[in-house]
């Protein structure tokens, strides 16, 4: 594979090659400024009439960039609430416009809730691909008064709830470990608070959001089904600002400013629930003592402009989860933590107008941590991932029709898995020697070009190469069927264990049927090397992630989809249709007759592989402009898993396997100071194994299961409401109240059914009762109140 | 050593939860033997044999009478030779049996006590008592299906002694936590389950948790642990009593050598019974050594541990 990545380098480093694409084009640059203000009109759109299809969007200081070739052109530039801006242009050499647009004479303006005119669907190549405006997700309603970014995706179609109240999502029938969620490139391996109730992400310190549902650009990979790219914010180059939440059961700040005006800004951004602080005056004289738990959130990053084409930014988080806990009168004692920490450096370098260049070192580290006193033994569990990466991205615009993305990817993973050790007083201690660290090398080159061919049809073609060395130390064990190792063979320190390689081709079209709508049709096969299997009802911080290896082999996925895409009254509306068939293999599992307990061998035992397939049907319609904003989305999907060693190689629905899954998201701007947002949503309930039969041991009932998730669960819906007052503006405060009601009409959804029994051993008069399980199952209020200065 | 560690997680869930009472419309399913059989050294072999019904079917005494299967063809083969065993009703069952079936099977000596409603089936033989060392393989022939299974008796491995410490509330002076220390055998795969008897009660299981295996902690020269007083199953349990012994009271040990095979059936349904229902957690289900049915062959190598509580 070593020579196989060194060839692929060569080619990289040949390019560009800017001879091939080099007819004559031209750039015209600038900025789109209120003419009245001078403010930056970040997201105007710009476009050459002629030549729509290479319009584009001015970014977060105004700046705008087109290409085209040598000729004569209409330069137009559109904000919403202000006048149409249009321009003759004869292009024979690079153009520099500052353009200067006036607010129309009823400035609707103050009735945008979102804040940035994006791009139309119908316009790029890619598909199941969705920015989410932070704007939008302010105003929506929330759980504990805490604004989501992780249930927000949830509300979009192909995405699918991994529960109530929960952060975990599913995305066209893959698992919760095939979802990417990456804070400024660095992967958060556990994304969620509390058992996923919260996510780890503080929304004010959030920049942009974009979700890839499948069919990912090749600059991403690693994961089969989505990924999920979080930015941090950057600090503001030009004045310091304060703003703030206060919520019932946790508060935030955030604090931002120039270090060297409009040269070099910070951010710090800080979190904490007090549930612990408020309740515990309270639960002083009970044994448990107070509630001995909290969570809390770091947030940073420090921005440097170093010359106008070197920029250079630092981010990190550190967030974890604590508490501790005594039970049966101090006879059990525990103490717990885990959390996410990251850092990324990153420098960009313009090298001129059409080629850049974006150079990361991200650390990114999960722990969790439980350790305990009982009978005299002190035990510790942990497990984790730390992962050090290093990655090249170059971008390079070599013609008005061509978009070269091409870089490389280095991260070496180490990955603890579940351990634990006891020690009692007299110094005996054991531990689960057998399970040790696991080291690998994931490494990865890629490339893709966005071809305009014609006006109307454009190309993405993108090539990625991935592979994974695991290395040692490492041992295998062979073992009989009571589990006792027979046999072993030792890999020393370095030596290679197992090398998997695989190609990843990405293939997406875009056909404009008209102005105004497009056709579009993608193909990506995507490979992942990290997995995380669980078959508890809510991912748990101790669940483990395990890399590929001689007992894992990746996993793989191929996907097509084809959509129609449709964009009405300048993108105030926009709505898409897309048919995606999926086909995932080397899905993993736990064995038949698995329970998880302490063990001194590797998961990885008790795994067994499988394929699995999705095939869905997801429709979209949003409504971008306006008073009234929002989306509706619907997905008919059917996910199943074939396994030879489960339900007796029959295939079987996939736990969240969900037909209908819809959604209705609105947000109206009732007054300047009022905002009213709501949301429902409806599912298909959760595939699950229910016992059919009973029998007896010892007098005790016991149950014979029915075949693998061939119980469906109840369907779930769920209305959500909010409403935001907006303070009377002040020159010093402004400040806002966001009210929610979770669950407004107390809806208990199915979290799981389980059938009890009671009665005592051998006899008549024992019962068995079957009983539903829901989480939140009443109206949740909460208030926070959001403040800025 | 095990430890059961997420516990604490269904604490925090119980804040925000609520169950109900629903009627579920699950499927028939299909009809399997149940088999639960014993031997221990210096004892006949005894085995129940059953069949599954629908979990929301009746449970009168004429129903609960129609799951024992009757006529079915059972043996045992143990060293060259083959053992038939007879169905012996509950009206003709003898004290020896009586005790066996209380000690092995939990059966409540009430049920058993002459002149009891109690309906009981249970396959034996006279010909054959265990011993320890051997293997014994179960064949069981029913209409058109056949199961089998094999178990041991193995070594003998008992516990070096039991001592108390205080409760860990000094309010609670009267009551004890129960240790033992125990040396494990330098191979691994050494697993016990253990009862406990209390004055003059049964044997119970251990409570929670019956059984455990060396896998971690194989050849340790001197372990203590606490043990779990066992409870009657089914019984509401007091959070402040369960589990420990009184001052006073006469401590009865059942201390039993089993294989793996038998270990992972008790240890699966421990689990799938403790995490029936959980929010936190993942389903789990009973195993079986049974090739063709469900439930257990398993061996017993005893041995009996007494103190006085001081």
């Amino acid at each position: 594979m070593r020579t196989y990545f060194a060839f692929l380098s060569f080619l990289l480093l040949i390019l560009p090659l800017p001879e091939v694409w080099a007819q004559k084009t031209f750039t015209i640059r600038g900025r789109v400024l209120d003419a009245t203000t001078g403010e930056a009109l970040t997201g105007a759109t710009i476009v050459l009439k002629e030549k729509p299809s290479g319009g584009t969007v001015a970014d977060a200081t105004g700046n705008y960039k087109l290409f085209a070739p040598a000729g004569t052109y209409t330069l137009v530039a559109q904000y919403i609430g202000y006048n149409t801006y249009e321009e003759q242009l004869q292009l024979d050499q690079n153009i520099e416009r500052i353009i200067r647009i006036t607010p129309a004479a009823y400035s609707v303006q103050e009735v945008e809730i979102l804040a940035e005119r994006k791009p139309p669907l119908t316009e790029t190549a890619t598909m199941g691909e969705l920015e989410l405006p932070l704007e939008t997700i302010k105003n929506l309603p929330v759980l504990f008064g805490e604004t989501d970014i992780l249930k927000t995706i949830q509300l979009l179609p192909g995405v699918k709830s991994g529960g109530e109240g929960s952060t975990g999502f599913y995305v066209r029938g893959g698992g919760a470990d095939q979802n990417m969620v990456t804070l400024d490139d660095a992967v958060v391996y556990n994304p969620g608070h509390l058992f996923n109730f919260f996510s780890v992400f503080n929304s004010d310190a959030l920049g942009s959001t974009t979700l890839f549902k499948g069919n990912m650009p090749a600059r991403y990979g690693g994961r089969l089904s989505s990924v999920l790219d979080i930015s941090m914010k950057e600090g503001d180059m030009s004045e310091y600002k304060v703003n703030g939440g206060i919520g019932l059961i946790s508060s935030k700040l955030l604090v931002q400013g120039p270090i060297a005006k409009e040269k070099a800004s910070f951010l710090l951004a800080g979190r904490r629930t007090y549930i612990d602080a408020l309740a515990n005056p309270f639960l002083r004289n009970t044994e448990q003592g107070g509630v001995p738990y909290y969570f809390y959130d770091l947030n940073g990053k420090l921005s440097y402009h170093i010359t106008p084409k070197d920029k250079l930014t630092l981010s990190g988080y550190y967030g974890r989860d604590v508490g501790d806990l005594v039970l049966s009168d101090g006879r059990f004692k525990a103490d717990f933590f885990w959390g996410n920490a990251s850092a990324t450096a990153n420098w960009r370098h313009t090298f001129n107008d059409k080629f850049n260049l974006n150079l990361s070192g991200v650390y990114s580290n999960y722990n969790f941590r439980f350790g305990w006193d009982f009978g005299g033994f002190n035990t510790v569990v942990t497990t984790g991932v730390s992962d050090y990466t290093l990655k090249a991205d170059f971008d390079f615009k070599p013609s008005a029709n061509h978009h070269l993305q091409y870089g490389a990817l280095y991260t070496y993973h180490y990955l603890q898995p579940r351990v634990g050790s006891a020690t009692n007083e007299e110094g005996l201690s054991f531990d689960t020697n057998r399970v040790r660290p696991k080291q690998g090398h994931e490494a990865a080159l890629y490339l893709s070009d966005d071809w305009n061919i014609t006006d109307r049809l454009l190309l993405n073609v993108g090539m990625r190469a991935s592979g994974y060395v695991q290395s040692g130390p490492f041992t295998l064990y062979t073992y009989d069927e009571n589990a006792l190792a027979t046999d072993s063979t030792n890999y020393g320190s370095g030596d290679i264990v197992k090398t998997y390689f695989n190609l990843e081709p990405r293939l997406s079209a875009r056909y404009k049927l008209t102005e105004t709508s497009s056709l579009k049709a993608a193909f990506s096969q995507n490979a992942q090397y990290l997995h995380l299997v669980s078959n508890a009802y809510t991912t748990l911080p101790l669940d483990v992630w395990v890399p590929s290896s001689v007992l894992a082999p990746p996993q793989r996925a191929t996907q097509v989809a084809i959509g129609y895409f449709e964009s009405i009254k300048q993108n105030e509306y926009e709505g898409s249709v897309e048919v995606y068939y999926k086909d995932l293999q080397n899905q993993l599992e736990y064995r038949e007759g698995f329970a998880p307990g302490p063990s001194n061998r590797d998961l990885e035992y008790e795994f067994v592989s499988g394929n699995g397939e999705s095939y869905g049907v997801e429709l979209f319609m949003r409504k971008n402009y306006g008073l009234l904003q929002g989306w509706i989305g619907y997905t008919l999907s059917y996910t199943d898993r074939t396994f030879h060693d489960l339900n007796n190689g029959n295939a079987f629905p996939a736990r969240f396997d969900r037909r209908h899954d819809a959604s209705v998201v609105a947000i109206y701007k009732y007054s300047p100071r009022w905002t009213f947002g709501g949301s429902f949503v409806y599912g298909t309930g959760d595939a699950t194994t229910m016992p059919v039969r009973k029998y007896s041991i010892e007098g005790n009932i016991n149950y014979q299961y029915g075949s693998r998730n061939s119980f469906r669960m109840e369907p779930t819906h769920r209305l959500d409401l909010s409403a935001t007052l907006e303070a009377k503006p002040s020159s010093k405060l402004n400040s806002s109240w966001n009210f929610s009601v979770y669950n407004v009409y107390g809806r208990r959804n199915p979290f799981l059914y389980y059938i009890d029994n009671e009665g005592e051993s051998y006899s008549i008069d024992q019962r068995v009762q079957a009983k539903k399980v829901s989480i939140i199952p009443f109206p949740l209020p909460s208030v926070t109140w959001n403040f800025n200065f | 050593m095990k430890c059961n560690y997420i516990l604490w997680l269904l604490l925090i869930m119980a804040l925000f939860g609520c169950e109900d009472d629903v009627t579920l419309d699950l499927p028939a399913g299909e009809e399997q033997l149940v088999v639960e059989g014993h031997i221990e050294q210096g004892a006949p072999p005894i085995v129940v044999v059953t069949r599954t019904v629908p979990v929301f079917s009746n449970a009168t005494i004429q129903d609960r009478a129609a799951r024992f299967v009757h006529g079915a063809e059972v043996v045992v083969r143990s060293g060259g030779s083959v053992y038939t065993l007879q169905e012996v009703p509950a009206a003709a069952f003898t004290p020896e049996l009586k005790r066996l079936l209380s000690e092995q099977f939990a059966v409540p000596p009430i049920q058993l006590a002459t002149g009891s409603s109690f309906v009981f089936y249970a396959y034996t033989t006279d010909e054959l008592q265990g011993e320890v060392g051997k293997n014994y393989l179960l064949q069981i022939k029913y209409e058109d299906q056949l199961l089998t299974s094999t178990t041991t008796i193995p070594q003998l491995n008992p516990l070096l002694s039991l001592f108390t410490q205080p409760h860990p509330n000094p309010q609670e002076d009267s009551l004890v936590s129960l240790f033992y220390r125990y040396a494990d055998p330098d191979t691994l795969g050494n697993s016990i389950r253990y009862f406990t008897k209390r004055n003059s009660e049964p044997f119970y299981p251990g409570l929670l948790s019956s059984v455990f295996t060396d896998e971690l902690i194989n050849g340790a020269p001197l372990l203590s642990f606490p043990l779990a007083r066992g409870v009657p199953q089914g019984q509401e349990l007091d959070e402040e009593t369960a589990g420990y012994f009184g001052k006073g009271d006469t401590v009865t040990i059942r201390w039993a050598a089993i294989d793996l095979p038998h270990y992972r059936f008790w240890s699966t349904l421990e689990a799938e019974r403790s995490s029936n229902g959980s929010p936190i957690g993942s389903p789990k289900i009973t195993g079986s050594n049974i090739k063709g049915g469900l439930g257990i062959w398993g061996g017993y190598g005893v041995t009996y541990h007494s103190m006085i509580v001081e």
